[in-house]
């Protein structure tokens, strides 16, 4: 009996032992994980956690392609609608049909808000992190000091991304906030953003790189010419009616404002080796004609990198793109043609010597029972209408076309177009053999823009009893014609009317709006110059194509695709609710409620 | 000991009526009695905690598969959540309104999906008292199976065999082409959009002249058959002398689902099914008159098939997500149908033509305690040591493969025209991979040693103290979760009449802080038998007791971590070190390259187990010889330092990443709980009846959650759970109605047209925003109840067991054309008929949009239904044959019975399952439906 006690015994301390021996199999924090210690080691001689951090500001910059269920901020102006659309608080409609409210603006624009502030966040913990770290042969002083400069642009940018949304928006710091302490920050004022972006360029900008210094493997990071355009377009932005209505030193002297405007663009021009990219002259060995400066910037991986790109989100390139957003016919149908672009814009676009549809009109010149003849190649680039090339056939956009079915089911154009732009180069590809793809970058910042930007507040200045060259003016406008591809006329003024101020506001504006369509500028720029109220509420308009049995077209455009309601407040979003109630020191914007 | 099993054996010869009987709660046992509590047994008498248990008899002859689903019903304060009909899908387990620890003999356990045939009894553990042992996990009350045993009697052999027919509750009624073209094109009209169907398309779907580009499928009744047969067959043997006994259990389960398959194209089964073999050896083995040796030995191996294309979640999706014109099942040339929005989407294809899945599954354990009780000077004393190891793997065993799909169209207008085929989908080779989605296993230490002793005869003091280990791994990555335990408890009581407990336990778990991972958990519990004091002479009352507990329990999460056990327990796994991790990456270079980006994790905190304060008081009584059992408990839980994050920080994003979960909620949650039961014997009939009913409220107490603008827009002080909405005030009938409306009332972000909802301004600002939300819930207790019959006479018997839910509501809703996950407008059902047009304005749903409209699927008063309902739960006829017949043959007994589960509904949901609601959770999974069966099972007894 009592051997078993002792055997019991045994048996227990054996297993006691075993628990314990067990309690070691495993670390007692776990180990596979980043710690603070580790990214903050100095020892660390591959730096790899610093420039992890580095990169994930990188990643908040905002993204082009697809982001709005598929389509662009675009399709919620004038210029285009979505194809397809479910409602829902996350439908681009919502700008459209007057259902945007606190409630669902956080589901609408990638939920811009919390974007940028992570984003701010990610910059500021950098900017922390980096303090006292020591440099290396893997992460020199230069280096550091280019890290901590590109990170300053980044936060002022996103800064930037979400001041021309909200107006004013709460300044965070350098703070990286705890969840233990309070962060219920209220908003500063639109001009004390502003001063703050503008401050924080000047005191990184000397410690970006220079474009020409940049290595290849590291193309993509920001730039000294990236400041020069933020602060280009800032001021821009600035002086135009939107903000002079809010920000009292604009109001009182809007010829000064568009002057330090026209000068900020005149710094990237003058300061930078920036230029449009244009197409390749044909050389003797060419079998084929070179890809047209315009197409190539976008869809040509071997245009890249040129002069034109200021800054750019890059991407490593697909063809789901192509996909998304070739007309439905193509690949069995399985094309998505996501945007349909409207009669509006398509009607923007120039004839080919320059002149507006509307001049055209005048001496017969533009026919609308066959109105894409003759027209500016950047409707070509834009746009596909009915008879653009793509995949070795012509886009079918009539009734009962390949690309505007009657098979029920299908999601075919609204209007009677899709959109061409950013694809890859694949009218000459057989179908059903897969797409050339193209690295889909979305061009934040390019030289064209800077044009445009220049143009614009040159222009201005006149209009606000101040002098300007007009010959600046216009070549502005000229140059991005002519890279365009449209006819110098025997004036070689690419069909430019003689200059008249008010006229020529029309004209940059308009070159603006088509040069830089689908880049989400058109949707600011509406804002800005306070025009969202007349443009926005004018109907979208479609074309109804009918196939005649002799093969002609016949075009009819009474269709109306959407009405649209646009109100004052909407000029600014509102803050969401969320927000609201979880920062009691918030003010909303006018107009706008809980 | 033995006193205990004779009784228990004797309890099995009189099975229904002592069955019933151990549904009481604090059932004054007959003297000698015991309940399993944590960490052994109590006398029932004496026993002051609140615990209620059911024998396993009790839950026998229902057609499924997991355990929990025999559980609705039955034991007061449980409640079952059925909201997913899939037979191995996990249903909810809510005690007293939280999820539960699962202890299998005094073990937590993961999964312990045991066949009802080896479960002797469950019980479930409510007070603070009773669940103080547990420590930290102690939160959320336990639910203890006790597994079978063999006693001292010569073998016993017990067969039982059953047949069901499963029949899916509540199948959705969905549109046909006709009717959902038309409604389609009437939602994009409402919404200003062009219509999407011709009058061409509209009259081929009336007429269904060219099936294969107007097709109308019912894709339910194409794919899914009505009836689907269970069998289950279980043999067990128990038996033994006064040196060994044993319990054998051997059990097998086949479920064989509702998909049709088609034996002529493939040599395997496509159907989904899912098999089970389960077997129990316990046995105990006395090494000594005072030392027993018990070994529990069970593995259990699943084989569960599904079509290949994925788990039956997405094909069920799919069934209730695309509409009957989307595509035909076959073109004219007899390949698969599709679109170029269903490409890969053809449901026959999905169900029949993609190959298979293997899901085998094994769950094994073992368990050994070594017991002594000391003899002589050191009677009263006793040690025991326990050991088991439990281990669970599921390996999904991929051989699907891709079929062809083609895209059919000829101009249907044009008798001439050329037929258009195109290849949507190329035909793919069969994958064979292997994978794991399910690894866990847990090894329990506990050594325990009791001390009973009396003083003065009438002073009993039974004390016992215990170490316990635990560690668990729900997956080959993380350090396995370890508990240390160390507790006591103390009980004396003076004659049986006065009782006084108290116990306390201390845990640490080894993922908190070190330094701050021990806590401590008291409690403390007093009673009175009423009826053993010399004054009490009411004859009809038999016994009368009152007790009163009280308890700090801890909540570390584990309950349904051990439950579901995958993941991490995320909330207190390390979080109190900061650390980082890959997301994202930017994009550099000329030839672009991909950076990864390094981002904060998490914000470190250091996050506690909750706290709960328990109270419970409840009375006990018999009356009238025994017949009338009766129990009333009264609960006040208080949840403190409730891991949350604080609503109102959470809503500013600011700060730039998630918040923490920090322990800074509080809430509470208090009721009444009963429990009667009724035994009558009128000559040769014998008559059972119980009633259970638990009857809870709780209130949100502190959320964090920063001012409202109004006060009734405050969740703090309301009811847990509460609803909040808009009030509805109907639908606008007219534009002129909606024009006085806009006189007095602007709608923030909507302009309104006859058809939608009309809301009321409560703060009357002329604004309708988000300040016109309130708690629009019922305020009274939620109330779980079940309700037993029984009737026995001369081996003929029936049963029925009813479980119901009161006081409840919903706000869930189906609406139609939701985008489903081809990127279409989604099916709509019958029921959206009832939608209102300018000539049927009495309708159930607002006029139809196209897609989502945000305006009228906000949660509002509208949408409120009332979703208690009754169900019968089983019903059962059953008839043993006379003991003088089956004696001729050797047989102890043949019982034949025939059962029904889940016959009866009475809801207040007309269309919709009330355990179930929807059809899918959002975009990704389809919900199977609950099913209701007809089983017919024999059992022999040797």
């Amino acid at each position: 009996m009592k051997k078993l006690y002792i055997k019991a015994i045994h048996a227990l301390c054996v297993t006691g032992l075993l628990t314990i021996s067990a309690c070691n199999t495993f670390e007692s924090e776990p180990l596979d994980r980043i710690e603070e210690s580790d990214v903050i080691n100095p020892k660390d001689s591959t730096a790899v956690y610093m420039k992890g951090l580095h990169n994930a500001v990188y990643t908040s910059l905002p993204d082009l392609h697809t982001r709005l269920n598929n389509s662009y901020l675009d399709a919620a102006t004038d210029d285009a609608v979505p194809t397809r659309e479910f409602g829902g608080a996350s439908s681009l409609e919502n700008y459209r049909n007057g259902r945007l409210s606190p409630e669902n603006i956080g589901s609408l624009d990638g939920n811009a808000w919390g974007r940028f502030y992570t984003g701010i966040r990610r910059a500021n913990l950098f900017l922390e992190k980096i303090e006292g770290y020591p440099d290396s042969k893997e992460l020199t002083k230069t280096e550091i000091a280019h890290m901590k400069a590109e990170v300053h642009f980044l936060r002022a940018y996103f800064y930037f991304e979400l001041m021309k949304r909200w107006g004013g928006v709460p300044l965070i710091g350098d703070k990286v906030i705890n969840y233990d302490e309070n962060w219920d920050i209220p908003r500063s004022s639109l001009s004390a953003c502003i001063d703050y972006i503008l401050n924080e360029i000047k005191d990184c900008r000397e410690n970006l790189w220079e474009e020409n210094a940049i290595p290849d493997s590291q193309l993509g990071r920001i730039t000294k010419g990236a400041a020069d355009a933020l602060v280009s377009r800032l001021m821009l932005y600035r002086a135009s009616d939107l903000y002079a209505d809010v920000l009292t030193d604009v109001q009182s002297d809007r010829k000064a404002a568009w002057s330090e405007a026209a000068a900020a663009a005149k710094r990237v021009m003058d300061e930078h080796d920036y230029d449009l990219l244009y197409t390749k002259e044909q050389t003797a060995d060419d079998t084929t004609a070179p890809t047209p400066g315009f197409l190539a910037l976008f869809g040509e991986n071997t245009s890249y990198p040129n002069k034109e790109i200021i800054m750019l989100k890059a991407s490593t390139g697909s063809t789901s793109l192509e996909s998304s957003n070739s007309p439905c016919g193509y690949q069995k149908n399985k094309c998505n043609g996501y945007t349909s672009p409207s009669q509006n814009l398509v009607d923007a676009f120039l004839m080919k010597d320059g002149r507006t549809i509307e001049e055209a009109k005048a001496t017969g010149d533009y026919d609308d029972q066959n109105p894409y003849a003759n027209r500016d190649p950047r409707l070509t680039y834009t746009i596909f209408y009915n008879g653009s090339m793509w995949l070795k056939r012509p886009v079918e956009t009539f009734n009962g076309g390949l690309d505007r079915s009657n098979i029920p089911g299908l999601f075919t154009t609204q209007t009677g177009y899709y959109l061409r732009k950013f694809l890859g180069l694949n009218e000459d590809k057989a179908d059903n053999s897969g797409f050339n793809g193209a690295y889909h970058h979305y061009l934040i910042f390019r030289y064209a823009e800077i044009l445009l930007n220049y143009a614009e507040a040159l222009n201005e200045v006149v209009l606000n009893g101040g002098n300007a060259n007009v010959n600046d003016i216009e070549n502005c406008i000229i140059q991005l014609r002519k890279r365009a591809g449209i006819e110098a006329g025997i004036d070689g003024r690419y069909g430019l009317p003689t200059y008249q101020p008010e006229m020529m506001r029309e004209i940059i504006r308009n070159e603006r709006r088509i040069e830089l369509a689908f880049e989400e500028h058109r949707f600011w720029d509406i804002r800005r110059w306070k025009i969202a109220m007349d443009v926005m509420n004018e109907p979208i308009m479609g074309v109804e194509i009918f196939k005649e049995t002799d093969g002609t077209f016949n075009y009819d455009y009474r269709g109306i695709v959407r009405t649209s309601t646009f109100t004052d407040r909407m000029y600014w979003y509102p803050i969401s609710r969320g927000e609201m109630q979880g920062n009691p020191n918030l003010i909303q914007n006018p107009g706008w409620n809980y | 000991m033995k006193t205990i099993k004779t009784e228990k054996t004797s309890i099995r010869k009189r099975s229904l009526l002592a069955c019933c009987l151990l549904c009481a709660t604090g059932f004054i046992g007959a003297q000698g009695q015991t309940r399993d509590v944590l960490m052994g047994s109590q006398a029932t008498e004496v026993s002051v905690s609140s615990i209620s248990t059911v024998s396993g008899e009790n839950l026998q002859h229902r057609p499924v598969f997991m355990l929990e689903s025999t559980l609705d019903g039955v034991l007061p304060g449980l409640y079952i959540n059925m909201s997913q009909g899939y037979p191995t899908e996990q249903k909810g387990y809510r005690l007293r309104g939280e999820t539960p620890l699962i202890i299998v003999d005094g073990v937590p356990r993961s999964d312990a999906n045991i066949p009802v045939s080896q479960i002797e009894s469950i019980s479930v553990i409510k007070d603070g008292l009773g669940l103080s042992l547990m420590g930290m996990s102690s939160g959320n009350g336990v639910v203890y199976i006790k597994t079978k045993h063999g006693s001292k009697s010569a073998m016993k052999i017990d067969f039982t065999a059953q047949l069901a027919f499963n029949k899916q509750l509540f199948r959705p009624e969905f549109l046909n082409s006709y009717n959902y073209a038309n409604l389609l094109n009437e939602a994009l009209v409402n919404d200003g959009k062009m219509p999407m169907y011709s009058q061409t398309d509209l009259d081929l779907y009336r007429t269904g002249a060219s099936p294969y580009t107007h097709p109308n499928v019912d894709w339910q009744n194409e794919l899914m058959r009505n009836t689907a047969p269970v069998q289950q067959y279980n043999l067990n043997m128990s038996g033994g002398g006064r040196v060994a006994r044993y319990f054998i259990d051997l059990n097998m389960y086949n479920q064989d689902g509702f998909l049709k398959q088609d034996n002529s194209l493939n040599s395997y089964k496509t159907r989904e099914n899912v098999k089970k073999w389960s077997l129990r050896t316990n046995t105990d083995i006395n090494i000594t008159d005072n030392t027993l040796f018990r070994v529990s030995v069970f593995g259990q191996m699943y084989r569960e098939t599904t079509p290949g294309r994925a788990m039956m979640g997405s094909i069920y999706r799919d069934l209730y997500t695309t509409p009957n014109n989307a595509y035909p099942v076959f073109n004219p040339n007899g390949s698969l149908g599709g679109s170029p929005r269903y490409q890969n989407a053809n449901l026959y294809g999905q169900s029949i033509m993609s190959g298979y899945n293997l899901y085998p599954k094994t769950d094994f354990s073992i368990d050994a305690t070594l017991e002594h009780r000391f003899q002589g000077k050191l009677k009263g004393l006793y040690a025991s040591a326990t050991y088991s190891y439990n281990s669970s793997y599921r390996e999904a065993l991929n051989r699907s493969k891709q079929f062809e799909v083609y895209s059919y169209w000829k101009d249907p207008t044009d008798p001439n025209a050329t037929e258009i085929y195109q290849q949507m989908t190329a035909p793919g080779a069969q994958s064979n991979s292997t994978g794991y989605s399910r690894l866990n296993r847990m090894q329990y230490l506990q050594a325990l040693v009791g001390y009973d002793f009396n003083w003065n005869q009438n002073h009993h003091f039974r004390t016992k103290a215990f170490y316990s280990y635990n560690d668990f791994t729900a997956s080959v990555k993380n350090i396995p979760l370890m508990k240390h335990s160390v507790g006591l408890r103390a009980e004396y009581d003076y004659d049986s009449r006065y009782m006084l407990e108290f116990a306390m336990s201390g845990m640490s778990l080894n993922t908190m802080k070190s330094g701050e991972r021990w806590g401590a958990f008291p409690s403390t519990g007093a009673g009175w038998n009423i009826h053993k004091e010399d004054w009490f002479e009411t004859d009809a009352i038999n016994a009368l007791k009152l007790r009163a507990s009280f308890g700090i329990n801890g909540n570390d999460q584990t309950a349904a971590y051990y439950r579901s056990g995958v993941g991490t327990l995320d909330k207190f796994y390390y979080n109190y070190l900061k650390y980082y991790g890959y997301d994202g990456s930017s994009v550099w270079g000329t030839s672009p390259s991909k950076n990864n980006a390094l981002i904060e994790a998490n914000m470190p905190y250091l996050a506690k187990w909750e706290k709960i304060t328990r109270w419970n008081v409840g009375l006990d009584m018999q009356a009238f010889n025994h017949e009338l059992t009766a129990s009333v408990d009264f609960f006040h839980n208080t949840y403190k330092d409730v891991l949350q994050k604080p609503l109102g920080k959470d809503a500013n994003s600011l700060i730039g990443m998630e918040l923490p979960w920090i322990n800074n909620g509080k809430y509470n949650r208090y009721g009444v709980e009963f429990d009667v039961t009724y035994n009558k014997r009128l000559g040769n009939v014998f008559l059972t009846a119980n009633a259970n009913a638990v009857l809870y409220k709780g209130k949100m107490l502190e959320n964090g959650e920063n001012p409202y603008p109004e006060a009734y827009m405050e969740r703090e002080g309301e009811k847990l759970n509460q609803i909040f909405g808009y009030v509805a005030e109907g639908l606008f009938q007219s534009q002129s109605e909606i024009d006085d409306y806009s006189k007095a009332i602007q709608i923030e972000g909507y302009r309104p047209q006859p058809g939608d909802i009309r809301y009321r301004d409560l703060n009357n600002d002329g604004i309708l925003d988000g300040k016109d939300v309130k708690a629009i819930g019922k305020n009274g207790p939620l109330v779980e109840y079940g309700i037993y019959l029984g009737a026995e006479w001369k081996g003929l018997a029936l049963s029925m067991q009813w479980a119901g839910l009161g006081n409840s509501q919903t706000t869930s809703k189906v609406m139609p054309f939701a985008s489903n996950a081809y990127g279409g407008y989604g099916q709509a059902l019958e029921e959206h008929l009832d939608r209102w047009t300018p000539s049927h304005t009495d309708a159930k749903y607002p006029r139809l949009s196209a897609g989502s409209n945000s305006y009228n699927e906000r949660t509002s008063t509208f949408w409120l239904e009332n979703s208690s309902y009754l169900r019968l739960k089983n019903i059962e006829v059953s008839y043993t044959l006379p003991k003088v017949w089956t004696k001729q043959v050797h047989m102890e007994g043949v019982k034949f019975f025939v059962n029904g589960y889940n016959l009866l509904t009475f809801s207040g949901i007309k269309d919709r399952d009330p355990e179930l609601l929807g059809y899918t959770s959002g975009n990704s999974t389809g919900l199977v439906p609950n099913t209701k069966a007809y089983n017919f099972g024999v059992n022999i007894q040797f």
